[in-house]
């Protein structure tokens, strides 16, 4: 296939595949060359291959938008961005003098202020910047800054230049990590050839500052955002990748100036925080910081020694463009030397020449807030009301704008469909402390988008991203990513920490796994019976088998009126439109999507907890959970069979796909705490659901042969029931199974014993006392089933009857119970916090 | 003359709390006029740690937490302080940009301190108000310690004190519009139209001591804390304004901290963990020491008063 390019007299950009002299360079030629040569029908299978490698990683996982399909997949582009080692070496020396520029602004910012005091920064261009934060000044402490990453872009004219410093967090590493290995994967022989530079020499660095920077045993905590930022599943990612528990603001406390990790096992101290949060709403307690969220006491247990922040707080005044107007003369005097590299040219309003100067200069330029870098304003394409509105601002906080240089980027060739095209990079790069320079990750983060006159592209509005590899002069020694990881992905669960939120997650991860499991079995068993030929059975065979089914399924669901509430006789006759609502209305509590739902939700809070595969197969149900909704249409819901079948197959593929989930979190999981609570909250909406069931079906016609087959179909215990009592089915026998029958993994009795095991396993158990609360409540439902005789059950005595309705509603509620105390044990370390009130100033 | 000071804060919670961080910013600082001769924090529960550290303004905090459960926490900060018995005249100053253009060639700590006080912060926050306040004082020839003695007499005479008007969120406009306010509300005021102007001004928060009407008895606990604003010059440094009582500054205030504004100088803070709803009482009590004591007596005396209270 002929490499496409097109060469369009409107493309002016710097062309990266080309020498200065217009010849192709050499890795460009090689590399892009072996890609475009392979048929279109590879180069899409290797495209979907990737696609999907990234998804079982992850990184695709999108169950936690809100809005059904905003979150777009990470896309990431078959051909790699080469950097050719000449040019690689002058990209390293310049990051690493920046890096050592900005590490010098950044202790004397936040350090003794003779850089302000003298005017060599003027102090308003800091005193304006959000990323400045008083409370971070501290004369006397040592201000390093161990992490550095810039955006890197090149010109018309080939010459490299700053987009933008991202100094709080390495964000993008984890999805630097995530393409390196898809593309790795994909076209192994390729990149073997290439002698591409290995990138894992940055992650161990990290981990090795990490380790230099703890105190003996305390632990280190990766803090990310909760489930819903967008970049939530990178960090997830990066932490398993990493090793280091991920934690989330909430998950951490302040006392006694030290930090500590609140989990299942009570208080675990903290020394290193690797943080990436914003450090502009960290702390409650901080000067400009308001609130009840944050870690409240950071800066003062900061202060104090008691914990270290990588980056430290504070570091986010070192991403002011502003800056750029003085960094030439800030790099001669600090270090001596002349910058290498600097962002486009800038113009600072604050400075009144400045100011003048663009306001006369202004069809060049692109202003900015220097809060909001990545929002440019473009005065040559305003309408008149947003012009003036920006003057406006600029008159009375001139400090916060400044202009840059109008600068356009280079272009690589990048794959639309099958064909390649020249698309605008820009490139992210990051580099880390080592004694007294600093060492960069050879590669990056290339983000590709097709805007125009912008600057940065932001990850959620790119078009997609590549690989970036770094070219070097002599073959490289192969280092596997992997095997630098602590963590192995095979292992479902990290041991050791274990805090309280994620084992209260993975709790209801088990609860709504079970949830949808048996959802799922009422809505298929409901549908059987309504597509089963009801000619050959006795004439009120449907009507008895598929009420019980369909009252049991509202009663389960908890989806009332349906089956059982007001209108109830209506819906029964006609059942398919309430069913349907049931299979693919999300919105309504209860129905098997919102249920799926639950279930992905619940376990993208624990994902950094997860096996590959297990999130594999959490994306099959959420594609489910999509099928579902948008396909499923009343339509489909006729009394026909043939129209029923697509959704009975799909529903019977879920149902596999539920049993891969349960297989994995038996076969696949540590059976550490996390697994105990995953497996508590399994059983105990097992016992609920079960119990209330049975209750449900046995209500009417308790000795109803068909309902009895129906009941022990749909927990899976026919064949074992003829094996154990080859005989008619019967209602004694039926109960005998599934309530008291300890070997059946159905029944009642075997999970009331597995909860007894587990809880008695749970952290910080062994030295309760006999009257707890946990183990009694446990203990009494166990006793309940063993003790439970079926006969009287079932007596036909009417008050007897009862005794069965009875029996099952307390064992329907003994769960919630236990829920309640497992919650208040383990979980409500997680406890609200409020702001407390403020003295107001009101002397007359 | 000496001034004893009880700020007594308690909060009283609904349900037992398990945790609290809490920040106090309540023990006056040095000044030029005014020496902290003790301050003493005495917080109930005792904290499990408390840490006494000065801010980058320089200001006393003071930070603490409760890791016990409790149900209530009381703070009281007792101090003592001396105050100069003169005010001194206000000297000739420079005009706005003469201000500026010397300001620029300082490089002290209290010259830095002018230039971030030069621009908004996040309860000054530039809007059309500055600008229709300057139409009513507008700056001719005055030097920029004349240009604050007007606007403080201009706030005085055209806007009512109204206790409870204004919370910490109303915003200048509405002050502005409704011509009422506190303290807070004609310190922030003020200082919103003399940085618009370039004049550097800093949020200053204290205490007034208040007299009774001839002849009747103080109330205790019914002073409040104080605020007001002060202006740099750049050759003879800060200058109070109190905008509330049309005056300068003088022997009855008593200085605990300065900043930006408002949130720079909250005199407390906290987060709590549990706790369910919590009331706030808060008393202050300023009192001057006879003047005519001995020291030793004027001791014990204070102590006296602090247990009364």
């Amino acid at each position: 296939m002929p490499l496409n390019r097109q060469k369009s007299s409107t493309v002016t950009q710097y062309d990266e595949t080309l020498a200065l002299d217009g010849t192709e360079l050499p890795n460009w030629k090689q590399v892009t060359g072996e890609i475009a040569s392979r048929s279109v029908d590879k180069i899409e299978q290797q495209q979907a291959n990737i696609a999907r490698l990234l998804r079982a990683n992850g990184i695709a996982f999108s169950a936690l938008s809100d809005a059904e399909e905003s979150s777009r997949p990470w896309h990431l582009d078959l051909a790699p961005f080469i950097i050719e080692p000449k040019d690689w070496h002058g990209i390293k020396s310049a990051l690493d003098q920046r890096a050592r520029l900005k590490a010098a602004l950044f202790a004397d910012i936040y350090g003794e202020q003779t850089l302000l005091k003298s005017g060599q920064i003027p102090p308003a261009m800091i005193f304006a910047h959000k990323g400045y934060l008083r409370d971070a000044v501290n004369p006397l402490a040592d201000h390093q800054l161990p992490l550095f990453s810039s955006d890197l872009a090149r010109s018309k004219t080939g010459q490299w230049y700053v987009v933008d410093d991202i100094c709080q967090y390495p964000e993008g590493t984890g999805y630097t990590l995530e393409n390196r290995l898809a593309i790795a994967q994909t076209t192994p022989r390729l990149f073997g050839n290439s002698r591409v530079l290995r990138i894992a020499s940055y992650f161990k660095n990290i981990q090795k500052l990490i380790t230099e920077l703890s105190a003996s045993d305390d632990r280190c905590v990766l803090l990310g955002p909760g489930p819903s930022h967008p970049h939530y599943f990178e960090i997830a990612y990066l932490a398993k990748y990493l090793g280091y528990t991920l934690v989330h603001m909430g998950d951490l406390t302040v006392r006694e100036n030290k930090v500590f990790l609140k989990t299942v096992s009570g208080l675990g101290r903290v020394s290193v925080i690797f943080r990436f949060v914003d450090d502009t709403s960290i702390d409650p307690l901080a000067i400009g910081q308001s609130g009840a969220m944050g870690i409240t006491g950071l800066f003062q247990a900061v202060r104090a020694g008691g914990v270290k922040v990588i980056n430290p707080l504070g570091s986010g005044v070192l991403e002011n463009p502003a800056l750029n107007t003085q960094l030439p003369e800030l790099c001669k005097n600090l270090l001596g030397e002349t910058l290498k590299i600097n962002g486009p040219t800038t113009y600072w309003l604050g400075n009144p020449e400045h100011r003048n100067f663009v306001a006369l200069n202004n069809q060049d330029l692109l202003l900015a807030d220097v809060n909001n870098p990545n929002e440019l304003f473009d005065t040559q394409h305003m309408d008149k009301s947003t012009s003036a509105q920006l003057s406006e601002k600029i008159d009375r906080t001139p400090e916060r704008y400044v202009a840059f240089q109008r600068m356009d980027r280079s272009v690589a060739p990048s794959f639309r469909g099958s064909q390649l095209v020249p698309r605008k990079v820009t490139i992210r790069m990051y580099v880390i402390k080592r004694e007294d320079s600093y060492d960069a990750l050879p590669g990056g983060l290339c983000l590709l988008d097709s805007h125009e006159g912008g600057r940065r592209p932001t990850f959620e509005s790119g078009i997609g991203s590549k690989d970036t590899w770094v070219i070097a002069d002599a073959p490289v020694k192969p280092v596997s990513l992997l095997s630098s990881s602590s963590s192995n992905n095979d292992f479902s669960v990290l041991e050791g920490e274990l805090p309280s939120r994620v084992a209260e997650n993975l709790f209801w991860m088990g609860r709504n796994a079970e949830r949808c499991e048996i959802t799922l079995r009422l809505i298929r068993a409901a549908l059987q019976t309504l597509q089963s030929d009801t000619q050959q059975q006795s004439p009120d065979y449907e009507n008895t088998v598929l009420n019980a089914l369909l009252r049991a399924t509202t009663k389960a669901t908890g989806t009332l009126p349906g089956f059982i509430g007001k209108g109830a006789e209506k819906r029964l006759e006609m059942p398919q439109k309430e069913l349907l609502s049931l299979i693919n209305d999300s919105s309504r509590v209860g129905t098997l999507p919102y249920a799926l739902k639950s279930l992905t939700k619940s376990a993208a809070t624990v994902r950094d907890r997860v096996s590959t595969e297990l999130l594999h197969v959490l994306n099959k149900l959420d594609d489910t959970r999509k099928f579902l909704v948008t396909q499923i249409k009343p339509s489909a819901m006729p009394d026909t069979e043939g129209e029923l079948k697509p959704i009975t197959a799909q529903l019977d593929e879920s149902l596999m796909t539920l049993s891969a989930f349960t297989g994995l979190t038996h076969e696949n999981f540590v059976h550490g705490d996390g697994w105990r609570f995953l497996m508590l909250g399994r059983r105990l909406e097992r016992i609920s659901l079960t119990s209330t069931i049975i209750n449900t079906m046995l209500s009417k016609q308790p000795e109803d042969v068909d309902v009895l087959e129906a009941l022990l179909k749909l927990f899976d215990s026919t064949m074992t029931y003829r094996s154990r009592y080859r005989s008619q089915f019967n209602c004694r026998n039926v109960l005998q199974l599934l309530l008291m029958d300890e070997n059946n993994p159905r029944s009642l009795a075997f999970q009331f014993r597995e909860v007894d095991k587990e809880i008695a396993l749970l952290p910080g158990r062994r030295q309760v006392q006999p009257g707890d609360p946990l183990s009694r409540l446990a203990f009494s439902g166990l006793s309940r089933v063993r003790l439970a005789d079926t006969t009287a059950l079932i007596s036909a005595d009417k008050d007897a009857r009862q005794n069965l309705s009875k029996f099952l509603s307390v064992l329907e509620q003994l769960p919630n119970s236990m829920a309640v105390v497992l919650n208040a044990s383990y979980f409500t370390h997680v406890e609200s916090s409020q702001q407390l009130s403020d003295i107001h100033p009101n002397k007359p | 003359m000496k001034l004893n000071i009880r700020h007594r804060t308690y909060y009283d919670y609904a349900q037992p709390a398990s945790l609290s961080n809490n920040q106090i910013c309540l023990q006056p600082r040095d000044t030029r006029t005014q020496k902290c001769l003790s301050s003493r924090v005495e917080i109930n529960p005792e904290p499990n740690s408390i840490q006494y550290q000065t801010d980058v303004f320089g200001n006393k905090v003071v930070q603490f937490d409760l890791n016990k459960q409790h149900n209530d926490c009381e703070i009281i900060v007792s101090s003592m302080v001396e105050t100069s018995d003169t005010l001194a005249d206000l000297p000739a100053s420079l005009g706005q940009k003469e201000n500026l253009d010397a300001l620029k060639q300082l490089s002290s700590e209290d010259a830095l301190m002018a230039k971030e006080c030069l621009l908004p912060s996040p309860y000054i926050q530039p809007d059309q108000v500055q600008d229709a306040l300057i139409k009513e004082v507008p700056m001719s020839t005055q030097s920029v310690l004349e240009y604050a003695g007007e606007l403080m007499s201009h706030i005085f005479n055209t806007f009512e004190y109204q206790s409870g008007f204004s919370t910490l969120i109303t915003p200048l406009s509405e002050i502005y519009s409704a011509r009422k306010g506190v303290c807070q509300d004609f310190a922030h005021l003020a200082i919103s139209v003399l940085r618009r102007q370039g004049i550097p001004a800093r949020y200053v928060s204290g205490y007034l001591e208040t007299l009774p009407p001839p002849g009747q008895k103080k109330l205790q606990g019914a002073d409040a804390s104080h605020a007001w604003f002060s202006v740099f010059d750049a050759v003879h440094g800060w200058y109070d304004f109190d905008p509330t009582n049309n005056k300068r500054p003088d022997r009855q205030y008593i200085t605990t901290a300065w900043g930006r504004d408002y949130g720079d100088v909250a005199p407390v803070k906290g987060v709590v963990y549990g706790g369910g709803k919590h009331s706030l009482i808060v008393e202050v009590d300023v009192n001057r020491m006879s003047e005519c004591v001995p020291e030793k007596t004027e001791a014990s005396a204070y102590a006296r008063s602090v247990e009364k209270l």
